[in-house]
């Protein structure tokens, strides 16, 4: 048993073994600018780490060091610029932004219990690559749409004309809320009918919580947050759909917002 | 490498707001910091009060250091009040079932 001492175990990724004695290992920095990344053998997994101190990585710190966003910026990006480099080499588990291991051994000890799992990843992500998409809808420009192309609300204007008077205007002070309803609906829609076009070509998505337009700082309204594993050479035809659908006059208003090939942050769970 | 909607055939289109520390610089990039964070942060990116954002609940269960970080799950059904989002909560409720 090593004893407990300042430094800790910054863990960013797991890489087939057999894949890294194929390749040259680089001098890259590490998340601690004064320390080398490093590649920890461990039978058929090898573990890219960095050895961090405990003032800046300890659990108390870290929770500190994350509420200060220069900070986060810096430590985010260098863990996601690493993860890319690893990602083009090597078959990668991307481990998430602060993963954290007190001894090489204690990070050997869960990595063996984990065994299965990692050989079913290696598996499922070999060749593949993450693509995430998030839908924006300005309203006013999507509402406008509907009014000129929804086949729902040419048929409610058919059955405004066909009735009385009196009928007709109070049915055209409503068709406001009606178009704003349908355009929720048509928005709901075409999110889930490109989700579905996506999941077809890929071979695991997710769906995930929209930001609150506070965070994003747009004016529009985040109303899809998804994200696709496939194989890399499916890249293209995704590229293709979700342009299309940018492209397509009865999406006027909203914007399909693709970002990617990024290493498979969400499909690479332990558990 | 990594690319956007409007210019995927840029493959040296590498994120880049990394070194502006302005959220406001954080708009209209082809990743943004807040992409970066919602792949790399285990449960996404939520606001803390008007100008911070957050690590959300970071869920290390395997590790040696349970990092909890601000639990914000009622922060994040909160700003789901507004109902255009709470729609769409609905809807990918359920589209997991």
């Amino acid at each position: 048993m090593q004893t407990k001492t300042d430094q800790l175990i910054y863990l960013y990724a797991l890489i087939p073994t057999a894949e890294f004695n194929n390749a040259e290992p680089s001098e890259e920095p590490g998340i601690d600018p004064d320390e080398k990344l490093s590649y920890h053998e461990i039978g058929p997994v090898t573990a890219v780490i960095c050895p961090v101190s405990s003032s800046e990585f300890s659990e108390d710190e870290l929770k500190k060091n994350a509420e200060n966003m220069e900070w986060l910026q810096e430590k985010a990006f260098h863990h996601h610029e690493t993860m890319n480099r690893l990602n083009r080499d090597f078959t990668v588990i991307p481990l998430k932004f602060g993963t954290i291991y007190e001894t090489t051994e204690s990070l050997e000890q869960a990595l063996h219990t984990k065994h299965e799992r990692l050989k079913e990843l290696f598996t499922s992500l070999a060749g593949k690559e993450e693509w995430n998409v998030k839908v924006y809808a300005d309203r006013d420009t999507f509402h406008q749409t509907v009014l000129e192309t929804s086949p729902a609300i040419e048929e409610k204007n058919r059955e405004i004309e066909n009735m009385s008077k009196g009928k007709q205007f109070f049915e055209r002070r409503k068709l406001d809320q009606f178009v704003s309803e349908q355009a929720d609906r048509e928005i709901n829609e075409k999110c889930e009918a490109l989700h579905d076009r996506l999941t077809g070509m890929s071979s695991d998505q997710e769906i995930k919580k929209n930001w609150d337009r506070k965070v994003t700082g747009r004016t529009e309204s985040m109303c899809f947050n998804s994200a696709y594993l496939l194989d890399t050479e499916n890249a293209g035809t995704l590229i293709d759909a979700v342009e299309a659908a940018n492209k397509a006059p009865e999406n006027a208003g909203l914007t399909f917002e693709l970002t990617g090939p990024w290493p498979a942050y969400h499909f690479s769970s332990l558990e | 490498m990594q690319q956007t909607r409007s210019t995927p055939s840029t493959p040296s289109n590498r994120p880049k707001t990394l070194s502006d520390s302005q959220p406001e610089a954080l708009k209209n990039q082809d990743v943004s910091l807040l992409d970066i964070l919602d792949c790399v942060l285990d449960k996404g990116v939520v606001l803390r009060g008007d100008i911070t954002i957050s690590i959300a609940d970071i869920d290390l269960v395997y590790l040696d250091l349970r990092i909890l970080l601000t639990s914000v799950e009622t922060l994040i059904e909160a700003s789901q009040k507004d109902s255009h989002d709470d729609t769409n909560r609905k809807m990918k409720e359920a589209q997991k079932l």
